[in-house]
């Protein structure tokens, strides 16, 4: 039985038959493979529509163009490519060049590792390339050189030697499925998951990373690493998913793989389009893919921003973002960190704890102090407190309280919000309250808060009920 | 029906052997193609297994896939051995493929010194057909590393060992020249398969996880 509905569910992953069949061949005419696997043509029409790729610096067709080429014209960091090159054979990075010139006067560039090459090293791997010494089928190719792409500081730790980038598979104008492939020792600097690199899941709504994969297999972290390669929120998220679709829109591929880098000045931009995208996406994911086609198959889309809504309405996996939709309240966790800011704006962030038992949030005394603001406490102090407060009833300690509080309320510059009049362990106390500028989630709340001594404890914020009018409370998260 | 036109043939000189071979060939296509579609085996697309099969008719399986493997083993060494040398990819592969050739020369003198007569009689085109299988090896080699060259040899090597089991089978040959029209039937399991949108078998094991997590 439990294998019966194994089979059942398998049938909604894609596999390669049907990949080729129902989705490669009705969708991308023969004519548009032809294009994007052209790499000066692809770019050239992402120029055209304002998409944003890695700028094409210069083409060289053949030794006639080689020998004209001036090369002046290249900036002193570029990447040399073959036209129909694979698996990354025959690419070489520069990375800078020497203020010093060689003898004969050409320009000195360095690549990887600090190796330097001259004018005639580079027109010597240009000639290989020419006679397509790194083309899929050794016919004669083209060289061409385009800008290097910057690695993004959040990136840096987790790849080794090349560039992250991002796949997304759209299909019928819909973002489907996502993934982040980071290069690795094993894959020599690649981020091509069949020659080992890492493949990481994103969940569609959020742009966070969910599970890893390399080389079939689950893995936590980088290996050799204590990286965690989950909660990873990648940047420009919807950017991303926005020039994804329009990648594919203008390229006319009814269904594609778009590669995504994230460049550290230019934000995302798109460095290759697949006609024929492969399978493992789906193990990243630990999603099926064919459910999720079947399901936007006929839909007819209009705009990019209603296609990235209804991706992350059918499939984000986060079940927070769909009940903020629902309800219009985001969803916070028991124990959260959030931000506290002082009379200056200066921000300071501090773990809070979410107590519903309570009316209104309180902040530790030594937390305020630390904030710079002893003066509400001054305040507080000058307070004249009648003798027998501890003898009050109820209602002669309610009319007290008010007061005191219209007393303060005439002062307009007061620091100290109210006071309230408490019933403490050992009798009847006073209690201050000061109004405090805090941001929870995205949230910022003017919220008065009790001023306390919570020394010793966990969490020096405590947020109570008042404040958490625009939340939902998940407990079972930490 | 076929039956008139096989005496005719046969009267008139054709051999046996070679509507057999005619006959077969469907069968061995889509058993090939089955095993891609269904199984996931991929081996050399469809031309490398399906010639092996038939030269491994000629020359019997244990000097077939003596010389198969054989040559594998030299155009690996021969690869590595010239991968330093700057040479276009043409006259590279001549030269990988010619050094193999040769080696066949020690086959042969083991032939003569163990005296075996097969080994001597042996197809020389058969054994060519195999060498050039070497090629497809090594482009693959080139385009997707080491590992996967080997695999789809070794695929290759299992299908067309099965396929050779199969169209040497007395049983299934008299079946296939008694009614030809059984081949038909192998027509339509290539066009069903051609359209088949199933997950290979090899793909239930490949996206396990996937299953496992649902």
């Amino acid at each position: 039985m439990k294998l019966f509905e194994a089979f059942i569910f398998s049938q909604k992953i894609l596999g390669m038959n049907s990949r080729n069949l129902s989705y490669i061949k009705p969708n991308n005419k023969k004519r548009w493979i032809k294009l994007v696997d052209d790499k000066i043509r692809f770019k050239k029409i992402l120029e055209k529509n304002d998409i944003p790729t890695p700028k094409l610096l210069g083409v060289i067709r053949n030794s006639k163009e080689l020998s004209e080429f001036d090369w002046n014209d290249l900036p002193s960091s570029f990447v040399l490519k073959p036209t129909n090159g694979f698996g990354g054979e025959g690419i070489i990075v520069i990375f800078g060049e020497n203020k010093k010139r060689t003898e004969s006067g050409e320009r000195l560039w360095v690549k990887g590792k600090g190796v330097k090459l001259d004018e005639t090293a580079l027109r010597n791997h240009i000639n290989n390339i020419l006679d397509g010494t790194y083309s899929r089928t050794n016919s004669p190719d083209v060289a061409f050189f385009e800008e290097r792409i910057k690695l993004t500081k959040l990136f840096k730790p987790f790849a080794y030697k090349g560039i992250p980038d991002i796949r997304v598979i759209v299909y019928n104008r819909v973002p489907i499925m996502a993934m982040l492939r980071l290069p690795t020792r094993e894959s020599d600097g690649k981020a091509n998951l069949h020659q080992g690199g890492i493949g990481v899941g994103i969940d569609i709504a959020t742009g966070v990373t969910t599970n890893a994969i390399m080389k079939d297999q689950m893995i936590d972290t980088v290996p050799g690493t204590r990286l965690v390669l989950s909660g990873i929120r990648i940047p420009h998220w919807d950017d991303i998913l926005d020039i994804a679709i329009r990648t594919a829109d203008v390229t006319k591929l009814g269904f594609a793989g778009i590669d995504i880098v994230i460049d550290r000045d230019q934000g995302p931009v798109v460095l290759e389009a697949n006609a024929r995208p492969g399978l493992a996406i789906q193990i990243a994911n630990l999603a099926p893919l064919k459910e999720r086609l079947e399901k936007v198959k006929d839909l007819k889309i209009k705009t990019t921003k209603r296609a990235i809504r209804l991706a992350k309405n059918l499939f984000g996996g986060e079940i927070e973002e769909e009940i903020e939709e629902m309800t219009g309240k985001q969803v916070i966790k028991l124990h959260q960190v959030i931000t506290l800011y002082n009379q200056d704006e200066t921000a300071r962030e501090v773990p809070a704890k979410v107590d519903t038992g309570a009316d209104s949030s309180s902040i530790d005394i030594n937390l305020l102090k630390e904030l710079g603001m002893d003066y509400v406490l001054d305040e507080f102090a000058h307070i004249e407190v009648p003798e027998n407060l501890a003898e009050m009833s109820s209602e002669e300690r309610i009319a007290l309280m008010e007061k005191l509080n219209k007393k303060l309320k005439k002062n307009p510059d007061r620091h100290l919000h109210r006071v309230g009049v408490i019933k403490a362990g050992n009798g009847i106390a006073l209690r201050p309250y000061v109004k405090l500028k805090i941001k929870v989630g995205n949230k910022v709340l003017n919220s008065v808060c009790s001023i306390t001594d919570r020394t010793g404890l966990k969490y020096p914020f405590l947020l109570g009920k008042k404040d958490l009018k625009h939340f939902l409370i998940d407990p079972v998260t930490y | 029906m076929l039956q008139p036109l096989f005496d005719f043939l046969i009267q008139g000189g054709v051999p046996r052997e070679t509507l057999i071979v005619l006959l077969m060939f469907p069968i061995v296509a889509s058993l090939i193609v089955a095993a891609r579609q269904i199984v996931g085996i991929k081996a050399f697309g469809i031309y490398t297994p399906l010639i092996i099969t038939f030269a491994f008719l000629e020359i019997d399986i244990k000097y077939g896939s003596a010389i198969f493997v054989t040559s594998l083993i030299v155009a690996s060494v021969m690869r590595f051995m010239f991968q330093r040398l700057r040479m276009l990819y043409l006259p590279k592969m001549a030269l990988i493929l010619s050094i193999t050739a040769m080696t066949m020369f020690l086959i042969l003198i083991e032939g003569v010194l163990q005296d075996r007569t097969v080994l001597i009689d042996l197809s020389v085109y058969q054994m060519l057909i195999i060498i050039t299988m070497v090629e497809k090896f090594i482009n693959v080699q080139i385009e997707k590393g080491y590992r996967t060259a080997v695999i789809l040899a070794t695929e290759t090597l299992a299908l067309a060992t099965v396929g050779y089991y199969v169209i040497t089978n007395e049983w299934f040959q008299n079946l296939v020249f008694q009614t030809p029209l059984i081949i038909a039937v192998f027509f339509l399991v290539i066009i069903f398969l051609g359209r088949y949108e199933g997950l290979r078998l090899s793909e239930y094991i490949r996206f396990r996880k996937v299953i496992e997590n649902r």
